[in-house]
């Protein structure tokens, strides 16, 4: 069709010209909860010590901020970011650059002062995980009290018209049945935008059954999606938007439960620095595969300017189940998160799912 | 190519291919409104270099003024920042350790302006 091979060409462009407008800063791998499908094994007393704001700054500063578009972000994430005392003075210190930043939370100690606190240091965009309603959460978790923590949080969010919010759920074999209730639940919150992940078998995940849904389960969720996504667009009303992660390439349900294509911008216009300083893609990316220099030997800015060659030409990926593959040129691999080690084999193949299915 | 992504970035009819959609992360930061401001000497017309730029909506109460940008050699700062139906933002300018008198304004319809900010001495 028209429309992809249109789309194939803006993609192929925007890989060209790579400007970076969104940046991760893994400030923390100290974590409160204990949740089942972490990708990181980050726990409470973490080995590696946050990085000082003021490396991170120094990274920040290679930028030049006419090569900074109006967009460019940076994102908190972790570990869980609130657990950095300086957190505030963080948000200050990137917002005076005269740039945005976001975080991903739990939301354990996101209460009302947090909130005004954040805000306060300019806050611009937020996440807050819930997987499941009341003891499916703490179980996902690791930690009782855990959906009340997340709900408090969401409750506070969602009624704040100056950040744009989501909400986030990973859905597992648990959850999956309780698609609808979850939904109720947020929308009755004021939640406006709910985005859903399935998990990755990485980290603690990767042996766990619990987590990954049958081939049935999955497309079972993509109906939920579409269904939802094609019910709000009949009512044109203010119900809450549904869609799928651009986590991977989903063959038919494609531009039925997102907005637009897929398209794994990592490298392309994401990037991040990791808690050690590592530069990298998403901080869910295997690092010791892909990792593209360090903060404290390169300058960030040169680095993605220079290296990044594995994100930006994806015709590597042509191996394995992707060597034959008719999707291959919209798929391009999957998303990066999806290989791992050797990179023999793309360890999650959505489209196979669906294509299996039916 | 730079100019098509330009291109395309500015026309109306294509820019939802720009919405990003988020895998692992948050959504983009919200702002839906940019200025240019050039800050200068009330006195003298010089260029300061190092003035702090913070915003705070009007309407909002108890909010902390936010920095959301800093001038540079040349007295201009390029600030984005989130606003709301309604509601004015005002700014607040001050240079650290100078002794220029901080200025505080309100900017109407403020989408896209270069905005002139004249600094005077302190008395």
């Amino acid at each position: 069709m028209l429309r992809d091979v249109l789309f194939r060409l803006f993609r192929a462009n925007e890989t060209k010209v790579h400007e970076l407008n969104y940046l991760f800063w893994e400030c923390t791998t100290r974590c409160n909860l204990h949740c089942r499908h972490c990708g990181s094994d980050c726990m409470a007393a973490s080995e590696d010590i946050d990085m000082p704001l003021a490396d991170f700054l120094q990274a920040l500063d290679t930028i030049p901020s006419k090569e900074r578009p109006p967009e460019f972000t940076v994102v908190l994430t972790g570990g869980e970011p609130l657990l950095r005392p300086d957190i505030v003075e963080v948000g200050r210190a990137i917002r005076r650059r005269g740039i945005g930043w976001s975080m991903v939370s739990n939301g354990w100690f996101y209460d009302e002062a947090m909130h005004r606190k954040l805000l306060g240091a300019g806050l611009g965009a937020l996440t807050i995980s819930l997987d499941g309603l009341g003891e499916r959460h703490d179980w996902m978790r690791g930690r009782s009290g855990s959906f009340e923590r997340a709900e408090r949080a969401i409750t506070i969010a969602a009624k704040e018209p100056r950040i744009n919010f989501d909400v986030v759920s990973c859905i597992n074999r648990r959850n999956i049945g309780e698609l609808d209730t979850l939904h109720d639940r947020l929308q009755a919150l004021g939640v406006k935008q709910w985005r859903i992940f399935t998990i990755i078998p990485i980290g603690r995940a990767k042996d766990d059954p619990d987590m990954h849904l049958t081939d049935a389960e999955f497309v079972r969720l993509m109906d939920f999606i579409q269904a939802r996504r094609e019910a709000a667009a009949r009512a044109k009303d203010d119900r809450m938007n549904v869609t799928f992660s651009c986590e991977g390439y989903l063959g038919p349900y494609e531009r039925k439960v997102r907005q637009n294509p897929f398209f794994c911008r990592a490298g392309v216009t994401i990037a991040s620095v990791l808690i050690d300083g590592r530069i990298c893609g998403c901080p869910n990316i295997d690092r010791n595969v892909f990792s593209q220099g360090n903060i404290y030997q390169d300058s960030l800015w040169e680095v993605w300017q220079q290296r990044f060659e594995a994100f930006r030409d994806r015709r590597w990926t042509r191996r394995g189940i992707c060597a034959d593959c008719p999707v291959w040129r919209d798929c391009q691999g999957n998303g990066m998160h999806n290989w791992h080690g050797d990179c023999g084999q793309v360890i999650n193949c959505h489209y196979r799912k669906t294509a299996n299915y039916s | 190519m730079k100019w098509l992504h330009n291109l395309l970035k500015g026309l109306s009819l294509t820019t939802a291919l720009f919405i990003f959609q988020a895998c692992y992360g948050t959504p983009e930061w919200l702002h839906d409104a940019n200025l240019h401001f050039k800050v200068v000497a009330a006195d003298t017309g010089e260029p300061l270099k190092d003035v702090y730029v913070s915003s705070r909506v009007q309407a909002a109460d108890n909010l902390d003024w936010i920095p959301c940008g800093r001038t540079n050699e040349d007295g201009e700062a390029h600030v984005y920042f989130g606003t709301e139906e309604g509601q004015d933002p005002q700014f607040r300018f001050e240079r650290m350790d100078s002794d220029y008198k901080v200025k505080d304004t309100v900017l109407v319809d403020t989408r896209y302006r270069t905005v002139e900010i004249r600094l005077a001495k302190a008395e």
